[in-house]
């Protein structure tokens, strides 16, 4: 697996692929209010796997504000979730990075993306939007969904990067 | 290449789900009570739940044995408070609406109660 170096175009596309299956995914039904795949988290692994850290970076924030004004949501508290959601799942990327390529794949990272997603909303939920400890009963639901979620897109983009090789 | 699976994934895989297992055991673990009230024909009185003891009342007889309650005998017409059989955990009761009765778990400890916001 070689690292390449990444141009403002090729940002430019994997965002616009980022905010495509971000609106996909706002469109599907789901079970419980707030479960949801998280399929643009692929496009910010695929870029820090082939690239590096900082296009993560870049496409991740340009999602999470491009998909908020393009749904409506733009500083409304479910775009702070998002936005602070994206935050410590990209802190999560970060630690990441310093993971021996050897021992660690797609599935940590995925897994720990998206486990940082779902803490990072949960604290953002309990400090301002419900502030009781009876919130933390969905925690292991969601924690759970987004694991299991984690480990179906880690596998996709797998099968993404074996076949492009 | 690009493997698929690599030993430090089990790892990961692993910790993150027992710790979600553990949350998940935490969160929903529900309390035993310690003792029992009966609340028959507008009298209550409360038993011990560690006791073993039948307590007969009118119309109507209970079985407390090692922390569980139960109605065995009854004289209602349905014997749905018969059906429904042993309980054990914190706020879970027993009514028998032609007797007049209710069986209620509670616990000393205050700090164990449902809240509104917990589902």
């Amino acid at each position: 697996m070689t690292r390449q170096r990444i141009n403002i175009h090729q940002i430019a596309k994997l965002t616009a692929l980022a905010i495509v299956l971000n609106m996909f995914e706002f469109f599907l039904p789901s079970p419980i209010y707030g479960v949801k795949p998280g399929i643009a988290n692929i496009i910010i692994l695929f870029a820090f796997v082939k690239f590096n850290f900082q296009s993560a970076v870049y496409i991740s924030l340009i999602r999470v504000f491009v998909s908020s004004l393009l749904l409506g949501t733009f500083l409304t508290p479910s775009f702070f979730l998002s936005l602070f959601g994206a935050f410590i799942s990209l802190l999560f990327l970060y630690f990441c990075k310093f993971l021996s390529k050897n021992f660690f794949s797609l599935f940590s990272f995925s897994i720990l993306s998206a486990l940082g997603h779902i803490i990072g909303q949960f604290i953002i939920v309990r400090i301002f939007i419900i502030p009781d400890n009876g919130i933390f009963y969905l925690l292991p639901i969601f924690l759970l969904f987004g694991f299991i979620f984690s480990l179906i897109n880690a596998y996709v983009l797998t099968k993404v990067i074996t076949s492009s090789n | 290449m690009f493997k698929l699976f690599k030993p430090g994934d089990l790892v990961v895989f692993i910790i993150c789900f027992f710790s979600i297992i553990l949350i998940f055991i935490n969160f929903y673990r529900v309390p035993s009570g310690s003792f029992i009230s009966i609340e028959n024909n507008n009298q209550t009185k409360e038993y011990s739940l560690s006791s073993k003891s039948v307590i007969e009342l009118e119309g109507i007889t209970i079985e407390i044995n090692s922390g569980r309650v139960r109605v065995v005998k009854s004289s209602c017409k349905n014997q749905y408070c018969i059906m429904q059989g042993w309980i054990s955990k914190l706020n879970q009761s027993i009514l028998c609406l032609p007797n007049l009765t209710k069986i209620t778990i509670k616990s000393n400890d205050n700090n164990i109660t449902h809240d509104s916001t917990a589902y």
